[in-house]
């Protein structure tokens, strides 16, 4: 998916209860929702889950950052309902409810998009929220203490410091082509900015591997780090809790075969019309925003 | 410190490291191809390009370093950008993976990298491929949603009657095809461009100016979209 401007997320210093928390009961947190809103197609259940995101959001006071960061998912999610609308993406037969030129319009598909569109939601919510209480420091000694090999850790932190560098880096060179009479936007600009990019990070990527390999990296023996966590006793109560509830959730799911309540979203046929030109308006208008965007001249 | 163990020692029989490449740089090259990955899609969109070009950093380490690094390349960028957009973009490591191995195998032990008609091919296939991969999770997990312009031709194509899978796969060939050709020879040109140090042993030819690939790339995709419009009115009618 491309991405518009800065990368939004990372950690938000505070001092939050939220951040104290140790990261496993986090990052259990996170496992967690995924699986409950992959196994569970109940609408209360998954807009509950991301409510409870936000509230822990809240709590954790990354509420604007969240909200900010979670604007990414109104194109995908607006496109999301019109095409579920359209073509319901569960088994036939579907009720019709609603017909617009060409375009029919199905009730099973108001609701699956609700399902879908709420899986999503709960997920990057719980998920931002964590990322933005925990320090990425404390996250990566805490994947070391659960074995995750040393090396896969090294580059998964390297490639969240990398990606700032880069994206500095990327300004820096286009604003030097574009000095030089280069074109600010479409294909000519592609190699004159992406080669300088690429061949000047692997050719700097040369030294850190000498400055790594005279630090000794790859060399066996226990490795210690200078960041120490420590979970309280309350936090592994919340893990404890989050599992309970979880397994709770899951279960029911699994025996009322997916624990569907679409007999509870009664529409009228005027409502998911509404709601199919209301999110193809909003996708079809962000597209042709970034359009005008792209043929503005720059 | 006579016997201080040596921390890249080139090892030959590993079936990963044939490059005799340092561990080390290895572990460094990654990470950069990963970051370049995710900052890729962040320069096609600072260019305003209608292609993501996320896959660039794949494809360069899966040719230069082997399809099996390239597969670990991308899964750490979706690893990574599941920090960012959240853990639902992660079932999609799989196509960066299918991607990996098809541009290492391709170039490194099909020979497809030797010519220039060759090495369009490959690239024709790896969209193929990983629109292939693709489809299935977008209609699964974003009910058949991207998010991009491409959706709006995945609502056309329903609207005449095309099913999802079937309108997903085509309006998602078309954005493929163009996205991973381009990504392609930007990386062939970047491949040209290292040091000769990492890219010798690599039977690969050399980069061509990218405004006759971007001709080829329009003729493909205006070809794929007759044939995608085509299949959609047999579908409809």
């Amino acid at each position: 998916m491309s991405m518009q401007g800065a990368l939004p997320v990372s950690l938000i210093p505070g001092d939050s209860v939220l951040h104290r928390v140790h990261p496993l009961p986090k990052m259990i947190w996170v496992v967690l929702y995924v699986v409950v809103a992959f196994m569970t197609q109940n609408i209360i259940v998954l807009y509950g889950m991301a409510l409870l995101a936000l509230l822990l959001g809240i709590i954790g006071g990354v509420v604007k950052p969240l909200l900010k960061a979670a604007f990414i998912i109104v194109p995908i999610g607006s496109s999301l309902l019109a095409l579920q609308l359209m073509a319901p993406a569960v088994e036939q037969p579907w009720t019709q409810i609603a017909q617009l030129g060409p375009i029919t319009l199905y009730e099973d598909g108001l609701y699956y998009g609700l399902v879908l569109l709420g899986r999503i939601v709960a997920c990057l919510l719980m998920a931002l929220v964590v990322v933005m209480t925990t320090h990425p420091s404390d996250l990566f000694t805490t994947l070391s203490k659960l074995k995750v090999p040393y090396t896969l850790n090294f580059m998964m932190a390297m490639t969240l410091q990398l990606i700032p560098v880069f994206q500095r880096e990327v300004g820096i060179i286009l604003s030097a082509q574009k000095s030089r009479g280069m074109k600010g936007n479409g294909f000519q600009a592609v190699l004159p900015s992406f080669v300088p990019v690429f061949v000047g990070a692997i050719e700097r990527v040369q030294q850190l591997s000498i400055s790594l390999e005279s630090r000794g990296f790859g060399s066996a023996g226990h490795k210690t780090s200078y960041r120490q966590v420590r979970g309280k006793a309350s936090d592994w109560v919340l893990a404890v809790i989050a599992i309970a509830a979880a397994a709770l959730l899951g279960t029911v799911s699994i025996m009322r075969g997916g624990w569907s309540v679409s007999e509870l979203l009664v529409v009228e046929p005027a409502t998911a019309v509404a709601v199919w030109v209301v999110s193809a308006s909003v996708f079809l208008g962000i597209i042709a925003f970034a359009l005008i965007l792209s043929f503005r001249k720059s | 410190m006579t016997n201080a163990p040596v921390a890249s020692a080139p090892k030959k029989s590993s079936r990963f490291n044939r490059n005799n490449l340092p561990t080390t740089l290895i572990v460094t090259l990654i990470p950069v191809s990963v970051a370049l990955n995710i900052v890729g899609g962040y320069i096609a969109s600072a260019l305003r390009l209608p292609v993501y070009l996320d896959m660039i950093g794949t494809a360069i380490s899966a040719i230069v370093l082997g399809p099996w690094w390239g597969a670990l390349v991308g899964i750490l960028t979706n690893t990574g950008s599941a920090l960012i957009t959240g853990p639902v973009s992660l079932p999609f490591a799989l196509v960066n993976v299918v991607g990996a191995l098809l541009w290492g195998y391709g170039v490194r032990s099909w020979g497809l990298g030797r010519t220039i008609p060759r090495f369009f091919i490959l690239n024709i296939i790896v969209a193929i491929a990983c629109t292939v991969v693709a489809a299935p999770i977008i209609v699964l997990v974003f009910g058949g949603a991207t998010g991009n312009g491409a959706d709006a031709l995945t609502g056309t194509f329903l609207a005449v009657g095309q099913n999802l899978v079937g309108s997903v796969f085509s309006s998602n060939i078309l954005t493929s095809l163009a996205d991973k050709i381009i990504a392609g020879f930007v990386a062939l040109a970047i491949i040209e461009a290292l040091p000769k140090s990492l890219t010798q042993n690599i039977d690969i030819v050399k980069a061509t100016p990218l405004k006759g690939v971007l001709l080829a790339v329009a003729g493909v995709v205006v070809g794929a979209l007759i044939v995608v419009v085509f299949l959609a009115i047999t579908a409809g009618s």
